[in-house]
This record gives C-alpha cells, structure tokens and sequence, in this order.
C-alpha cells in the first residue's frame, strides 16, 4: 500500500512540477504570475484529446501538435495581451492574465466542447512490475518525460546564448538590456517555453486525469503551489515542489481523507506563502520600495 | 518695501495649482456621490416599469451583486488590494444566515446581520497575516482561500448542504411581516444598497479613504507620513467581506435554495469583472459594473456558451486600455474631448 501510495504521489507530483516549471520561467524572466498559466495546460490535454478521438489522429502525430498548438498559444497570448503593458501596474497585469485564461476557456468550450474526455495513453500495454508495485505505462511516460524536459532545459539555460541571455534578464533587467539583450525576446521564449512544457504536461495527464475545459484554474493552483513552495523563479524549487507537493496529496488521500487532499495543498500554498514567502530553496530578498 | 511681482507669481502659482486639484479630487468625491444617488433612484423607477416578474427578480440579483461589488471596489480600486476569494465572503453571509435561521429560527434581518458580521470577523483575521503580501503574491494567497472555502462549502455537509441536496430557507420577514415577494424584497435590498454605498461613499471622502488611496500608491511611503498601514488594510478587507457577507445573506433569502456551487472561484472573477467594467475608484462605477454584469447574460440567453469568452476577451481589453475601469476610462475619454474643445 505505502509504495503504491508513493508511486503514484511521483507521478501526480511529476505533473505538478511541470506546470510549476513553466510557470517560474515567465515569472522569473517577464516578473508576471501567469493566471493563465493552468489554460496552456488545460489545452495541451483538450487538444490532444480532440485530435485523437474526434479526428482520429494517432498519439505518435496528435501529441506534437498539441503541444505545438499550445507554444502558439503561449506566444500569441504574450504577443498581443501582455507585450508593451505598464510594468509597474500589477493589479492590471493580473487582471489582464486572469482575463486570458477565462478567454482560453471559453475558446476551448466553443470550438472543442465541454465534454469530459479520455485519450488513450501514450503507448498501451499492461502496467509495469517493479518489485512489490505495479506502474502503469503513462506514468512512466509522466516521469521520463520530466526527466529529459529537465535536462534539455538545463542544457538551453546553461549552455546556449539564448539560455544565458534568459538568464541575464531574469537577474537584471537594465544590465541585459545594456549588455544588448532584447528583453522581448527573452519574454517571448519564456512564454514559448511555458506552452511547451504546459502543453506537455497537458496531453501526460489528459489519459490519466481526462481531459476538461474546465480543469486550467485547477492545474494553475496546483502549479502556483508547487512552484511558490520551492521558491519563486527557481526551475529545480520547482521540481522539488511539485514532487514533495504530489507526494503530501497522495499521502492524504490514502491516509487521511480523499476529499480534502486538494485543501492540503492549498492550505501549504497559503502556509508558505506567509511563512516563507522565497520558498524552500529560495534565499531572501530585500523589501524593495 | 517692493514686492517682487515675479517673486508673487512663483509663490501662489503651485499653490493655486494644488487647490485647483485639490477642488478637482473633492468635485469628483461629489459627482461620485451625486451618480449614486440618482442611480438609488433609477433602480425603483426601473422596478416599476419591469412587468415581467423574471426582470424584476434580476433587478434584485443586480442589487445584491452591487453590494459585494461596491465592498471589492473598496479593496481593489481604493487600496490596491486584491482579493480573488471574494466567494468565500459571500458564501459564508449566505450560510451562517440560513444556518442561524433554519436551526435557530433567527429573525431573518439578525441571521443576516450575524452573517454578515462573520463574514467580516473572518475578513479581519485573513487580513493580518495577508497584509504582508503584495500584488501578485496577494491575488494567489486569496485565490487559494476562496478555493479552500469552497472545498469546505462542498463537504461540510452536515452544516451547509454541499453541492447536493444544498440548502434552502424559510421566506423572508420582518416581525412576522412577510417580505418575500420580489415587489417587497426589492426595497429591503435596495435599502441595503443604499446603506453600502453610503458606507463605502463616506468612507471614500474622508481621510479614511485617502489613507487607503496613500497605501495603494505606496505603503512605505504611506506608513513614513504616519498611517497604520495594516490597519488600513485590515480595515478594507474587513468592510470589504462585510459588505459580500451581507450579500450573500441577502442571497440566501433570494434564492432561497441554494447549493456550494454558487460560491466556487467563478462568482469571484465575476465580481472582479464588475468593478473593472465600472470604476476602480468610484462607488458608483462599481453598482453599474455590477448591473451590466447580472444583466448581461440574461440578454444573450442564447450566447450562454459564448459568454465565458465574451467575458474573457472584454476583461482583456478593458485592463489593457482602461486599466482604471471601463465606465471610469469612457469618462476621462469624454473629459479630455470636452477640453480640448474649450481649448
């Protein structure tokens, strides 16, 4: 029972942690908490699905565009929303951001429907046996895919200009900017980035958790929550969050009470929040005026 | 002695200058008030002319929506405090007053009263802890307890119904002098109104209100010049959930039967929607938000399915090009004209 219970607090966790990751891009690059964030992986699921049993496009074909759509998505939505606002007026950039993801909904609800789907999983087949548990296909998919996102994204931000130059702008804006870095640029493949890994996280989760256009504010809580709990702004906080954030849920729903696991993590989210506002991993910044 | 006409220029230009603007806030504390008042008078006129009992009943709805919007503007337009949980506020209005009714038997006006006063105990105490957060960190703080409260509406059972069978209450009276029908509850929630906008209007003209203006624009700068800065805010979060307690309780003799889902995260956005539409810094612009808002959708009966996106789309543009609030930028739009024919 324990071990089942952690494997499948991984794999939830897995889930999170990806949402978490594209949410602490834009957020350390572009300084905006992205509302909308939970639609991008709202629609990587819906679109996957859509495709798939509506279309009849197989997995191998379907994915890809879904996840393509959804860097579209991202792109678009940083394009004409938030490009060019007033930096210094949160409450507009919140509104505006929270105004996209109900956008994002009622795009999905009219042009895809509000039916509850199941895809398939990604590849079919008996689950796995690991010693004592049984995992089933997609949840190996979940973790695998985690893993390869978090090597290629430590890759693209240690290793290559444009990676470094994300970075450059996530510690100091001006500097880069004098340093000849376009902070649009950066902006803009952090919003990319955000869709592609939220796109993915998406369509990982549809055969798992079926695939709504109501799901997004869920996800992004869950995000938020992951990524405020390893610290905003931090790609591995992230990770951590999220997993230790899947792994708290699945142990209160085996152990405690199935209908409050979703409080627990808001309950943490609020806990962190006001107790350790930088995260776990996070170190302390000054108040600024 | 010479007096230095120069000299006497410099010296009353900035001061002239400062009372002209100081005429100007004052002038639009006023007008606010003024467009108030003579929507508390449009309102019945309306009802009177509504024949259809279905139009006068969202007139109502429109009212008591007004109520928890003018309580938002409060927090959002005036001190810059965001809250994407005003569901639980209301909520919670709505349930502690059927409670205290249904177990009780409480009159309707003391369950609501109660209601409301929970709903702000509880507002004061959030406040404390959340007043150390700012903008974004604040929105997420706040969304995460609305999502908690409704998760506690949902499945505390035994108290609130959840989603299934819900709750419902006895008609609405005062001293055994039924006030049910939509024609009689018209006037208690327009005096409810009334009461609100009066409350959020004083407080908008005093120094109360600049206080919290002060604190939006900074709170460093805010506390330097001798304001409590957590007071102040626990001060609007506080008259912000009473005025959505009060709503809600209103609500709950309303509907009369109501279940969880009515409190879930969309009322929130919905009230946000409300005071963008109207004004962030008028009371005024807040009723007419509210109005549009409860109005809307039962004009595109219809558009039922557009009308998630409809919202979405105009909650973009509106925060991208009136970050002030719709009704607001359409007047500085309309002044700015005015003057430059003057020019």
């Amino acid at each position: 029972m324990f071990e089942q219970v952690v494997v499948s607090g991984l794999t939830v966790g897995a889930i999170y942690a990806l949402i978490a990751i594209g949410f602490t891009i834009v957020f350390s690059t572009v300084r905006i908490v992205n509302f909308a964030h939970g639609e991008f992986v709202m629609a990587g699921g819906v679109l996957y699905a859509w495709l798939n049993i509506v279309h009849q496009i197989p997995p191998a074909l379907s994915i890809p565009i879904a996840i393509v759509g959804c860097v579209v998505i991202a792109w678009l939505s940083y394009e004409l929303c938030l490009a060019g606002m007033n930096k210094d007026n949160h409450i507009a950039q919140v509104m505006v951001t929270l105004g996209l993801g109900i956008t994002l909904k009622g795009l999905a609800q009219v042009f895809i429907g509000k039916d509850t789907q199941f895809p398939p999983p990604f590849t079919s087949g008996p689950p796995l046996a690991l010693g004592s548990v049984s995992v089933s296909r997609q949840s190996m998919w979940i973790v695998g895919s985690l893993l390869v996102l978090i090597v290629l994204l430590w890759a693209l931000l240690q290793k290559t200009r444009v990676g470094k130059g994300m970075r450059a702008v996530a510690i100091n804006h001006y500097a880069a900017v004098l340093m000849g870095i376009s902070p649009k640029r950066a902006a803009i493949i952090a919003f990319a980035l955000a869709g592609l890994i939220g796109g993915a996280a998406g369509a990982l989760l549809a055969p798992v958790a079926s695939a709504h256009y109501d799901n997004g504010i869920f996800l992004a809580v869950k995000g938020f929550a992951a990524a405020i709990l390893g610290g905003l702004g931090n790609p591995v906080g992230a990770v951590v969050g999220g997993l230790i954030l899947g792994l708290t849920e699945s142990l209160t729903a085996g152990y405690v009470s199935s209908v409050y696991k979703d409080a627990v993590s808001l309950v943490i989210l609020l806990a962190i929040l006001l107790l350790r506002p930088q995260g776990l991993l996070g170190q302390r910044l000054p108040n600024k005026l | 002695m010479i007096r230095d006409p120069n000299l006497d220029l410099t010296s009353t230009t900035p001061a002239s200058g400062a009372a002209s603007k100081a005429k100007r806030a004052s002038v639009s504390v006023s007008a606010d008030r003024k467009l108030t008042l003579v929507l508390m008078i449009v309102f019945p006129i309306c009802a009177m002319l509504a024949t259809n009992s279905f139009y006068k009943s969202v007139l109502v709805f429109a009212m008591i929506n007004a109520i928890a919007a003018v309580g938002l503007c409060l927090m959002l337009g005036f001190a810059g405090e965001i809250s994407i949980g005003q569901a639980a506020f209301y909520g919670l209005g709505a349930y502690v007053t059927a409670y205290l009714a249904n177990q009780f038997h409480f009159e309707p006006v003391l369950a609501i009263a109660i209601g409301s006063a929970v709903a702000m105990a509880i507002g004061w105490g959030i406040s404390r802890p959340l007043s150390r957060l700012h903008e974004h960190y604040l929105a997420m703080a706040t969304l995460a307890f609305g999502i908690i409260m409704y998760i506690v509406f949902a499945n505390a059972r035994p108290f609130t119904g959840g989603l299934d069978p819900g709750t419902s209450v006895a008609k609405f009276a005062i001293l055994g002098v039924d006030l049910s029908s939509m024609d009689r509850y018209f006037w208690v929630v327009w005096l409810a109104l009334g009461l609100a906008s009066l409350v959020a209007g004083n407080v908008a003209a005093t120094q109360v209100g600049r206080s919290l203006l002060a604190v939006k624009m900074s709170a460093p700068a805010a506390a330097s010049v001798g304001i409590d800065v957590v007071r102040a805010k626990a001060f609007v979060f506080a008259l912000g959930a009473l005025l959505t307690g009060l709503s809600g309780g209103l609500y709950a003799y309303f509907s009369r039967s109501f279940n969880a889902s009515t409190f879930g995260i969309g009322y929130s956005i919905e009230l946000l929607m409300m005071v963008v539409l109207g004004s962030l810094t008028r009371v005024s612009g807040a009723i007419v938000g509210a109005f549009i808002i409860t109005i809307l959708p039962v004009l595109f009966e219809h558009f039922e399915d557009y009308k998630t996106l409809v919202f979405g789309i105009t909650m973009v543009l509106i925060m991208k090009f009136m970050p002030s609030g719709l009704v607001e930028g359409l007047f500085s739009l309309g002044g700015r004209l005015i003057r430059r024919k003057g020019d």
